[in-house]
């Protein structure tokens, strides 16, 4: 059985490779700088709220690229992780 | 019951191929330089043989050390001493000079005075930068490469968990006498499961090391894009105010360096010590006195106490202490940077990554198997990624091996061209590892062996040039308490012993290539 990603020519694939990584950083920048905003709200310290942030940032990076490698919907799922990334650096510079 | 669909599976397989091949090469790099790092200070020791001193706790003083600086670097806005240890026993001395560069030497603990040095980069110098950023350092993108190259250890990490639908069997499973593609994925499979958590640690402990790097908008964000106060207040760093211009004599760097130790150590419970003694702005009226324990022997964690003293009248104007989400994640980075004292595990560290060398090795290595019948003869890809891995496995092995041989061959004012021994030194690295490349393309797979039996004479000859060159040989290193050049010496013998045995090992096992057959049948 060909997988999803086989039946994708090489524009998909390289959307796939820029929505993982370049999709996966944006969100990962936008989540620290989310939290790092939010939690002082409720009376940690800013360093703590980062520290907190940068060390649970990879457990959405890495499984970001992965939903993104596997994905039958590359667009769409891509597109997702975008607008969540602007949706977390819109909060953070709102706040 | 939710099932992993074929598909899914099927995604994780690509991404673990291409991840794996495309940079695998960097990845191994990245590992080796690691593995070496972790025994850095001893290596350094073998490499610049004026720093084999035998340890001595003894009392030093600072202000003497400061009241007999060169003037160059009395006038200097940030002086900077590292406390000697059983591994470094010299006391390290780095200043930054009017016109901004960094001076660096070793200070003898007995008198104080400056070592003659070997002048070479050893392994504190460039294993270790290679490690971070494979030596490129234009606007960092050697960190960013690396840090690219750690996600993607970690994707591959996870990816191969979901491709592999036996793994537990699988961790008994090493069938080294079956055909070479079935023994050498018994071996991926082997290397990968045996050290997993290890090979997780590293890389995201790595990416957390650099998180200031790699994420300054998103940290940034909370301090408004202060980086100096997020600096300050996540690590203790103290920035200090422009010199005046205005002379004042400094207080005791001494009774503060005491007084520093005092408040950790009642804060702590144990005596805790301070690695790092720094006066930024000497001499002027806006000096301060810095004090760090950068890295405590009995602890994981780094870097949990920061003093700052004001340094004309000794003042304590800061006193930072890791606070509990802080001190989290400075376990995590100092479970990367193994610096307590705890041989036993640095040990299993070291070999944890030859293990992790092995794993990416037999990656790439089932790669090439996997596609040999098919595309060896044919595809300009194909031989690309086999000489990249030959030279990018057993070539970079060699290169490391070539930089110890020319670290005891060089004479001690060797340059050339405008490049100074320690220049020199890199160099042969460099053309060395270059060389593997083109050997391997021009050789393929004899390379292999060709490149075997070179890192085993090298290793060898590093071991007899060290005894030639310098007083301490195997025995004499071990009866004069010199264990770091000893175990070198002892490691590199075992290295070249092994290497000899694959050597051997290939060419009892030479065949014609498979692709020269026809095609083996299934497994």
């Amino acid at each position: 059985m060909a997988g999803a990603i086989q039946q994708n020519g090489p524009g998909r694939i390289a959307w796939r490779l820029l929505a993982a990584f370049g999709g996966g950083y944006a969100l990962v920048s936008g989540f620290v700088a989310m939290m790092g905003q939010v939690l002082p709200l409720i009376g940690v310290a800013r360093g703590e709220a980062v520290a907190l942030a940068l060390m649970l940032a990879l457990f959405i990076y890495v499984p970001v690229c992965l939903m993104m490698f596997a994905t039958p919907r590359p667009w769409r799922d891509g597109l997702a992780v975008l607008a969540t990334a602007a949706a977390l650096i819109l909060l953070a510079r709102a706040i | 019951m939710t099932r992993i669909s074929a598909e899914f599976r099927h995604a994780m397989h690509w991404a673990h191929s291409w991840l794996g091949v495309v940079l695998g090469i960097i990845m191994f790099a990245v590992f080796w330089m690691g593995t070496l790092t972790i025994f850095a200070p001893e290596i350094d020791q073998w490499m610049i043989p004026e720093t084999r001193i035998v340890h001595q706790e003894r009392d030093i003083s600072y202000d003497r050390l400061l009241a007999e600086l060169p003037p160059e670097a009395r006038a200097s806005a940030y002086i900077n001493f590292v406390v000697p240890t059983e591994r470094h026993p010299a006391i390290g001395f780095f200043y930054q000079g009017a016109d901004g560069t960094f001076h660096d030497s070793a200070l003898d603990p007995a008198t104080g005075q400056p070592l003659e040095m070997t002048d070479s980069l050893a392994a504190s110098g460039f294993f270790y930068p290679f490690h971070l950023s494979l030596m490129i350092e234009w606007q960092n993108l050697g960190n960013w490469i690396v840090g690219l190259a750690a996600l993607a250890m970690l994707i591959l990490l996870v990816s191969g968990l979901f491709i592999h639908r036996k793994i537990i069997a699988e961790f008994f499973v090493f069938r080294p006498h079956r055909k070479a593609r079935r023994a050498t994925l018994d071996l991926h499979n082997l290397s990968s499961l045996i050290g997993l958590p290890f090979y997780f640690l590293m890389p995201l402990s790595g990416l957390l090391i650099f998180a200031f790097l790699y994420l300054p908008w998103g940290i940034g964000e909370a301090f408004d894009g202060d980086m100096d106060a997020a600096y300050a207040e996540m690590s203790g760093d103290y920035a200090a105010p422009e010199r005046s211009g205005r002379p004042a004599p400094l207080a005791s760097v001494d009774a503060m360096k005491r007084e520093a130790e005092a408040l950790w150590s009642a804060e702590e419970g144990v005596p805790v010590k301070t690695n790092l003694v720094r006066v930024l702005n000497h001499g002027d009226e806006t000096a301060v006195v810095y004090f760090r324990n950068t890295f405590p022997e009995d602890r994981v964690v780094l870097s949990e106490y920061v003093a700052v003293f004001d340094g004309a009248s000794g003042r304590l104007i800061r006193n930072f202490s890791l606070p509990p989400l802080g001190e989290a994640s400075a376990w995590i980075q100092g479970a990367h940077f193994v610096q307590f004292g705890h041989w036993p595990l640095r040990w299993l560290y070291f070999f944890g990554g030859l293990g992790g060398c092995v794993m990416i090795a037999t990656g790439m290595l089932f790669w090439l198997r996997s596609r040999e019948s098919k595309l060896a003869n044919t595809s300009l890809g194909y031989r690309v990624v086999e000489a990249l891995t030959i030279g990018g496995v057993s070539g970079i092995v060699l290169a490391t091996a070539a930089f110890l041989v020319a670290n005891r061959l060089l004479p001690s004012d060797a340059a050339l061209a405008g490049i100074d021994r320690a220049g020199l030194e890199v160099r042969v690295f460099w053309l060395m590892w270059l060389g593997t490349f083109l050997h391997a393309a021009v050789l393929r797979e004899r390379a292999w062996g060709q490149q075997c039996w070179a890192i085993a004479v090298s290793g060898m000859a590093a071991v007899i040039l060290n005894a030639a060159t310098t007083p301490h040989h195997i025995i004499a290193a071990l009866s004069g308490g010199h264990w770091a050049v000893a175990i070198t010496d002892i490691v590199l013998i075992a290295g070249a012993g092994l290497a000899l045995w694959a050597g051997l090992r290939l060419a009892q096992n030479a065949e014609p290539r498979s692709s020269d057959l026809k095609a083996l049948p299934a497994e």
